[in-house]
């Protein structure tokens, strides 16, 4: 099911209107030094209206849309810098036991995850936050049964997941996604401390940690088209997250440049100023474009999932950060108050800028594949 | 694209066709080196091959010789690039600003008068700049007195392309030295034949000599060649200057993402680097390659929105206020890398190709061509001050003191 132009602007508009109404500054504020650092209240609801569940296939419950959706519903709480676990849950999680092969855990999980009752996460990064398998912190090894040693890092909202997939490797380095729960014997879960207080990363542990079959997304060491996708989904989330990030900064930026008066006339009739905010704009709206054209490949199954993430963190990466970067000089020394939410989208986008890949082997990525034609 | 390109799929096999049998395949070799008049003399072959085809002025409305959608126009756009054809450099004013001027803005005595010249090949240049009258356009000082039924126009204009060919100028002058400076301006049809008009070519930082100085000594010029209100003449222009433009980026963008990234990951195949490995190995070349290659997409999706939104929505967004700006200042980065990546050998002088435009293959020629760019048409920098005041609502700089 995808929508028509006008329902995808509904959708917009009523996933605005909530987000400014419920998860204001204020909110988000008051859980950034919570344990859990998830808007529980926010989530129930957003749940209620599907958010959680809109790349779920109907017949699990799900709405059966399309990433031309989930972008819009990632770009608005971008825009918000809500805690919501939207990429570990409705993004991740989903894109694994969706692309997996694995009916048993599709349909014992994803009717749970659509209604938001239970909650997702994937391993999907290595140490360095590589996506490479070779990267990989947690190994699969196979004597006497399957078991997972080594750990992950940078695991979203591991803390709070019922359920987490591990991308690990074998000793071949062909990957495997293997589901655990993190009460399994072996598994400890260690949240990170991270500059961005509005979201949650984690270490998870596995110390030889039993799998059973029925835990395999897929047969061992058949995974590796699984963990593109899955991690050029969660390339192209945190992109939709920041460009909601960067145009709310843009808009801050540009009212801020209207009302604040220095030498007896506003800051935005001044060129320099004014030039930071057009540059903001150019890179709020070529973001846009590079996210569009990597939402496009992910609903498109005739495209390259590994170009389209990698279109969308070469530029809009970098981009969206930026601009946050010239929200916060725009604003001068309100801007580097603890009190002004600049330092929150900063914060926000500059992780978004670092997660599922550096900017630099995303772009020798895309080089590499346009020099092979 | 969008999914209503599918409909013109037939369109396309058809302009597909039409290239492939039309297109000199040996176009970029023969005119390597052409002068202006050489580079003018395969303009004016290429734009009869173009108007038997009926691909001349897409853009114009259906009673003027074209009436394709802009759909159509975009396929077209496409379907050059793709076909790498020569540029229609020689009749861009006549087509993109005279002719879609007096369509707008015309009598129909003038339309009936000027039209079908431009549609049969009439050369036209565009007498807008002066010397103290650049970025500042509206504060131009070529005079036109009305003296009976003729203003008496004197006064200098720069960077006119391709004056030395064209046979008609579209002039802007001041008629009213006393209004304010947007409230004075004239919009006159100039018979480049007319007594007084001198023209000088102007050689560029690339050695070419495509544009001219114009110098206006008491030129004659009929009241009835007047477009537009006496004083109006502005406004005249401001009309004009928008959405014929949509499909010619989106050509231009294929253009620079075939013949500026694509052509410049294969080129780096046959460099070396400082070590002596193939420069296309070089990681720190297939990261730039790799973002130039990721905001060459992001140029194509931007416009690809453009187009969307006028189609579904009848008018465009944010979007078009960034696609020249992003198009010209990729373009820069572009020819800036190539030149960087060959290193030294990017010297070794080519013969000038005018007719590929700003994609000669000559990259540091491209890069300094580049300018032409992120200076003409609006420099990069007013071009920030109209998102700033006109998309972002900031306020306008200050009026200099004695403006």
């Amino acid at each position: 099911m995808q929508l028509s132009d006008e329902e995808r602007d509904e959708l917009r508009d009523s996933a605005r209107k909530f987000l400014d109404n419920e998860v204001g500054s204020q909110r988000v504020r008051s859980l950034l030094d919570d344990p859990e650092g998830l808007d529980r209240k926010a989530w129930a609801t957003v749940a209620g209206l599907g958010w959680a569940a809109i790349l779920i296939p109907e017949e699990y419950g799900g709405m059966g849309a399309s990433w031309a959706e989930m972008s819009v519903i990632l770009h608005e709480v971008g825009r918000r810098v809500a805690p919501l676990p939207l990429l570990s849950s409705a993004v991740l999680g989903v894109e694994a036991l969706v692309g997996g092969s694995s009916e048993a855990l599709r349909a014992a999980w994803l009717p749970d995850v659509a209604g938001g009752e239970r909650i997702l996460t994937v391993a999907a990064m290595g140490r360095t936050g590589s996506v490479v398998p070779s990267e990989l912190g947690a190994v699969l090894t196979s004597s006497g049964g399957l078991r997972l040693t080594g750990s992950a890092r940078f695991v979203p909202d591991a803390h709070i997941a019922d359920g987490i997939v591990v991308a690990a490797r074998d000793a071949s380095g062909a990957v495997t996604y293997v589901l655990v729960e993190p009460s399994a014997a072996g598994v400890t879960i260690e949240v990170e401390a991270t500059v961005d207080q509005t979201r949650r990363l984690a270490w998870v542990h596995f110390d030889d940690v039993a799998i059973g079959d029925e835990a395999l997304l897929v047969e061992p060491g058949a995974g590796d088209a699984l963990h593109d996708r899955v991690t050029a989904a969660g390339a192209v989330a945190v992109c939709a997250d920041a460009v909601g990030a960067a145009e709310q900064m843009l808009f801050t930026s540009s009212k801020y440049a209207v009302d604040r008066h220095q030498f007896g006339r506003p800051i935005g009739s001044f060129q320099a100023v004014k030039h930071h905010c057009a540059n903001m704009l150019i890179a709020v709206e070529a973001s846009r474009a590079a996210v569009a054209f990597a939402v496009d490949g992910l609903d498109d199954p005739s495209v390259s999932v590994g170009e389209a993430a990698s279109v969308a963190k070469s530029f809009a990466g970098p981009a969206c950060a930026e601009a946050c970067q010239l929200a916060v000089q725009v604003h001068g020394g309100i801007g580097f108050t603890w009190e002004h939410d600049a330092h929150l989208y900063l914060k926000r986008t500059k992780l978004d800028e670092s997660l599922f890949g550096s900017t630099g082997w995303h772009r020798r990525r895309l080089g590499r594949q346009i020099l092979v034609g | 694209m969008i999914e209503e390109l599918e409909a013109l799929e037939p369109f396309r096999d058809e302009v597909r066709r039409w290239c492939a049998e039309h297109v000199p395949p040996n176009w970029r070799t023969e005119q390597a080196g052409a002068d202006h008049h050489q580079f003018a003399a395969f303009h004016r072959w290429w734009g009869t091959r173009l108007r038997e085809a009926g691909y001349f002025a897409p853009h114009w409305p259906a009673e003027w010789g074209g009436g394709f959608s802009l759909l159509q126009q975009v396929v077209l756009g496409q379907e050059f690039a793709r076909a790498d054809a020569p540029r229609n450099g020689l009749y861009q004013v006549a087509l993109y600003n005279a002719g879609p001027s007096i369509i707008h803005a015309g009598t129909d005595e003038q339309k009936a008068r000027f039209l079908p010249g431009i549609l049969d090949g009439t050369v036209w240049c565009q007498g807008f700049s002066e010397p103290n009258a650049g970025s500042d356009l509206a504060g131009l000082q070529t005079r036109a007195v009305r003296d009976g039924d003729h203003y008496i126009v004197t006064g200098q204009k720069v960077w006119t392309s391709l004056a030395m060919e064209a046979e008609y100028c579209i002039l802007l002058v001041r008629t009213d030295p006393t209004a304010p400076k947007r409230k004075g301006i004239s919009y006159l049809l100039m018979d480049m034949k007319s007594p007084g008009v001198e023209t000088r070519p102007i050689r560029q930082a690339t050695g070419q000599a495509e544009f001219c100085e114009m110098f206006l000594d008491e030129v004659a010029i009929p009241v009835e060649n007047r477009l537009g209100a006496e004083n109006d003449g502005w406004n005249v222009t401001q009309a004009t200057l928008s959405s014929e433009r949509g499909a010619v980026l989106v050509e231009l963008a294929e253009r620079l993402l075939r013949n500026g990234t694509l052509a410049l990951a294969e080129a780096t195949k046959g460099w070396t680097n400082d070590e002596g490995q193939v420069a296309s190995q070089d990681p720190a070349v297939q990261e730039i390659l790799g973002a130039r290659y990721a905001e060459s997409m992001a140029l194509r999706q931007l416009l690809n929105t453009m187009v969307t939104n006028v189609i579904r929505r009848g008018g465009v967004g944010p979007e078009a206020s960034v696609v020249k700006l992003f198009y010209s200042e990729l373009l820069q980065r572009i020819m800036k890398d190539a030149a960087g990546i060959a290193g030294p050998s990017a010297q070794n002088a080519q013969p000038a190709l005018m007719s590929a435009g700003w994609e000669s293959g000559a990259w540091l020629y491209d890069y300094i061509n580049a300018f032409g760019w992120t200076i003409g048409g609006g420099t990069s920098e007013i071009m920030r001050n109209i998102i700033g005041e006109r998309v972002l609502g900031l306020p306008r700089d200050p009026e200099p003191k004695g403006a």
